[in-house]
């Protein structure tokens, strides 16, 4: 049993130390929304925010991270009103099956948000730091929306 | 085509239903292989009609299609919402039960093929302009007046300025006399809200937020979890493990054998997984008779085919004498294999992210001896399928887990299980001797291609075992049609000539299925890179070259014309290269134009132009996404892809050795959509073929050496 806070609540989860992450998530928190992709931290389907770092969940065990804030894609929007990240992929469209999209919406508001507290703009953000892996091939769609994610997140 | 309606008998049968009647029509297709219904009683959970109209105006529609990423959830209900003045904002839209009558031209529940579009053009047109009929037909009854006074919009009846919602005549309607196919009138294209109109995917807002619902999120009471590893050696089997070490892991239930794979029970798939990395297993030796322990000795046993075949003959003033060679490809969906089976004692329920509900039947089928009516699949979203998910290797093994555990049971593999126990896109070599007259123009083309069957793989899937024994011997004097997909015919003959194609089949232990584009996929890389070479060879332009020879092919031409004029061919900055290529698949025509810089071996691919003729657009957006996506699937392939044997194994095992494109190496794509006719043709997978002969052919335009096998890795070239 440990505490992990996911998404602002503290939950009581019965997993054992050496249980991933992503794992205690999806079986034990229920929120299934984080994939499953490669279990090696090379494919960024399961990417969450820990402290508002990005963070591939298959990599970390849940031991690890209690007392930490542990964000999911289920928080991202708030009463119905979608984040500047999420709001971009809707207006470009961007999803084909959608499996990696949790991941690389995760991603991307870690890079909208640090960017934003830097003060920085898109063009002196690396593309690169977004690099999980969309099979369907929607980096096109990805690459505008990501500017306007940033766009967005500065209006707001 | 014949509409039926099935609403009284549905309504005598359906006493004890609750909840609202409605509408409930149907047709049948005048081709045998199709009977169409649609109807009304508010239906929970498995819906066997196409449609339901219920008397609160909820509208189903049931999609025959499977959604993987490919957009039929939208593009499908877009051809009847049209007909039928549906609303789009509340149209609903499930995925198909087990039902022969939803069955593709493939004859079977079967989507693939880039035939979606196709395939349900007419009939979905047919169903909503059907349904629209008679509930115009019952609302003039109601309101007194003649058909001619009422139009429809957004699932309302209007008539003197009014709105009626279509709910209120539906039960009506279904006592009239359904109208016959030579009846049915459609709107003009003109009037169009939907079909052509550039709508996004219906799915997306769930996601984006993590709501969106794929195979390895299904629940369902009482579920139990599973991991997997297979005999890494194809055909092998396990003979020794280490069981009681899994047991000892919390929460594990069970270790069972299975002929060719160990799986573990358990409460949580963590705990599964953690078990079988426990077993210590070992499995008997590669005993096939078949070529398979490695690479090398595939090739060879290739070779030795084309040797056995000999050389064609030819006698021309210039001969192009060339040999050509794709690897192995695994589909890595972003979404590992999984399958989720409940097997009672009178039913099973499959949950399962699949493009085939008829093979995953009859898998279940011949496992359980159950039939069409005991088995229902839940059919869930997929997260990718590219060809893969039509298999039914992974439903078998969850129904076989929850037979020996009596409870649901989900299993799912892990992303080196995925990639080591695929069927893999066939390692093909294909030689070609062109003879060119003193014009340089093409005269002869033979073209000796070894590859594996993949037909042969399939039929035991697609006929019935009293068949097998018949179809597996048919394909040795016939031959495999799907191997030699895109190369037999050519646009640069003239048209008393065909090319002298022959398809050498060496089977292997390597198990081979169709990959997007199936093979499309290298024949297209080898023909448009060996006409390219003729046009080098000529000193002539590539795209001129081409051009002028297509004098039988205008539509091929077309693409390949406006390709060139969008990517600005011929004016290329210093230190920029383009190539080019053009595919006829899927009834499709695609050309593309690759623009490159090139320093040492890196390459930075400065932009991929596309021009594309399907038919008619169904959905624009959609159409643009699958091309972008086809794209770049087909760019990780041509620059990396590459499943290698060694021990009789596949040796890659996860992304870091089977590498995908990443958001930085992806290039600017530009989609023209270049429409003719009425008629929709494929799209699905026609983005791939031509972008491996269209890079390679810009590498040459760069000066580099001639690509004659893929992936670009191998030859040093890497992404910027």
């Amino acid at each position: 049993m440990l505490t992990l806070n996911i998404n602002g609540e503290n939950l009581r989860l019965e997993v054992d130390a050496d249980t991933p992450l992503l794992w205690a998530i999806r079986e034990e928190a229920g929120l299934t929304g984080t994939k499953f992709g490669c279990d090696i931290g090379q494919c960024g389907a399961c990417t969450v925010l820990i402290n508002g770092n990005a963070v591939r969940s298959c990599t970390i065990t849940a031991s690890a991270v209690q007392g930490m804030a542990i964000e999911t894609i289920e928080s991202l929007a708030s009463d119905g009103t979608l984040n500047a990240v999420q709001q971009a992929w809707l207006e470009y469209d961007v999803p084909q099956c959608g499996y990696c999209q949790s991941g690389q919406i995760m991603a991307a508001t870690a890079m909208v948000r640090r960017a934003k507290i830097a003060g920085k703009t898109i063009p002196e953000v690396p593309l690169a730091q977004l690099d999980n892996i969309c099979r369907c091939g929607t980096y096109n769609r990805i690459r505008p929306a990501l500017n306007r994610a940033f766009d967005l997140a500065y209006e707001a | 085509m014949k509409i039926h309606n099935l609403s009284r008998r549905r309504f005598l049968q359906g006493s004890a239903a609750v909840g609202a009647s409605g509408l409930l029509l149907g047709c049948s297709n005048s081709l045998p292989r199709k009977t169409v219904t649609s109807g009304a009683t508010a239906p929970t959970g498995e819906m066997h009609e196409w449609l339901f109209i219920g008397t609160d105006n909820t509208i189903i529609m049931t999609n025959p299609q499977t959604e993987m990423g490919q957009g039929v959830n939208t593009s499908l209900p877009q051809l009847l919402a049209e007909e039928l003045d549906a609303d789009w904002q509340t149209l609903q839209v499930r995925q198909a039960p087990l039902d022969s009558k939803f069955n593709s031209t493939m004859m079977a529940q079967m989507t693939g093929g880039s035939l979606a579009v196709q395939n349900y053009y007419h009939t979905l047109r047919a169903i909503g302009a059907g349904a629209r009929q008679m509930i115009l037909k019952a609302a003039a009854a109601q309101l007194g007046t003649n058909v001619s006074q009422l139009s429809t919009r957004n699932a309302q009846v209007i008539y003197q300025q009014q709105s009626y919602p279509y709910g209120q005549f539906a039960d009506a309607a279904a006592s009239l006399p359904v109208p016959d196919m030579e009846q049915l009138t459609y709107k003009k294209p003109s009037n169009y809200t939907l079909i052509g109109k550039p709508l996004p995917h219906r799915d997306t807002l769930d996601r984006i937020t993590g709501k969106a619902q794929f195979g390895i999120d299904v629940q369902v009471p009482n579920l139990l979890n599973a991991a997997i590893i297979h005999a890494p050696v194809f055909g092998t089997r396990p003979i020794q493990w280490n069981e009681q070490a899994a047991l000892a892991v919390k929460g594990v239930k069970k270790v069972i054998p299975m002929e060719h794979a160990l799986m573990v029970v358990a409460e949580k798939y963590w705990q599964a997984k953690k078990a079988i990395n426990l077993l210590q297993a070992r499995f008997s030796a590669y005993d096939s008779d078949l070529p398979g322990l490695n690479s090398e000795e595939i090739e060879q046993a290739y070779e030795a085919a084309l040797n056995d075949e000999g050389r064609a003959k030819i006698d021309a003033a210039h001969i192009i004498d060339v040999e050509y060679k794709v690897p192995f490809l695994a589909h890595a969906t972003m979404e590992p294999m999984n399958a989720t089976a409940w097997v009672q004692a009178d039913r099973v329920d499959l949950w399962i992210p699949s493009q085939s509900q008829t093979i995953a039947a009859s898998h279940t089928k011949a496992i359980t001896g159950f039939d069409d009516q005991q088995i229902h699949i839940h059919n869930t979203l997929m997260g990718g399928g590219f060809g893969r998910r039509g298999e039914g290797d992974f439903v078998a093994e969850a129904v076989i887990a929850s037979m020996v555990m009596q409870q649901p049971v989900k299993v799912i593999w892990s992303r080196e299980e995925d990639i080591q126990h695929d069927m893999y896109r066939p390692a093909v070599i294909s030689r070609f001797q062109v003879g060119l007259d003193t014009h340089f123009k093409p005269v002869a083309w033979h073209n000796q291609l070894v590859s594996s069957s993949v037909l042969r793989r399939l039929i035991p899937t697609f006929t019935p075992d009293f068949l097998d024994w018949v179809a597996t011997p048919l394909t040795y004097m016939m031959g495999d049609m799907i191997v030699t997909d895109g190369a037999t015919r050519s646009a640069y003959l003239a048209d008393d000539k065909q090319p002298q194609t022959t398809a050498l089949i060496v089977d292997t232990n390597v198990p081979v299925g169709p990959w997007r584009s199936v093979s499309f996929s290298s024949n297209c890389f080898f023909t448009e890179s060996v006409i390219d070479e003729a046009a080098l060879l000529a000193q002539q332009d590539p795209y001129q070259y081409r051009s002028n020879l297509m004098q039988q092919t205008p539509r091929e031409k077309a693409v390949l014309d406006a390709v060139a004029q969008y990517a600005n061919w011929g004016e290329t900055p210093a230190g920029q290269f383009q190539g080019i290529a053009v595919a006829f698949a899927f009834q499709s025509y695609t050309a593309m134009v690759v623009d490159i810089g090139l320093v040492d071996h890196i390459i930075t691919i400065h932009k991929v132009t596309c021009a594309v003729d399907c038919g008619k657009v169904i959905n624009p957006n959609g159409a643009r996404a699958q091309l972008e996506g086809g794209i770049n699937f087909a760019l990780s392939a041509a620059m990396f892809g590459e499943i290698t044997i060694a021990d009789g194994h596949v040796v890659q095992g996860n992304f870091h050795d089977y590498p995908q494109l990443r958001l930085a190496q992806s290039p600017v794509i530009e989609v023209f959509l270049v429409p003719s006719g009425d008629q929709p043709t494929g799209l699905g997978e026609v983005g791939v073929p031509p972008l491996a002969p269209a890079l390679c052919n810009a590498l040459a335009a760069a000066g580099q050496p001639r690509i004659r096998s893929l992936p670009l890795s191998n030859h040093g070239y890497q992404l910027a």
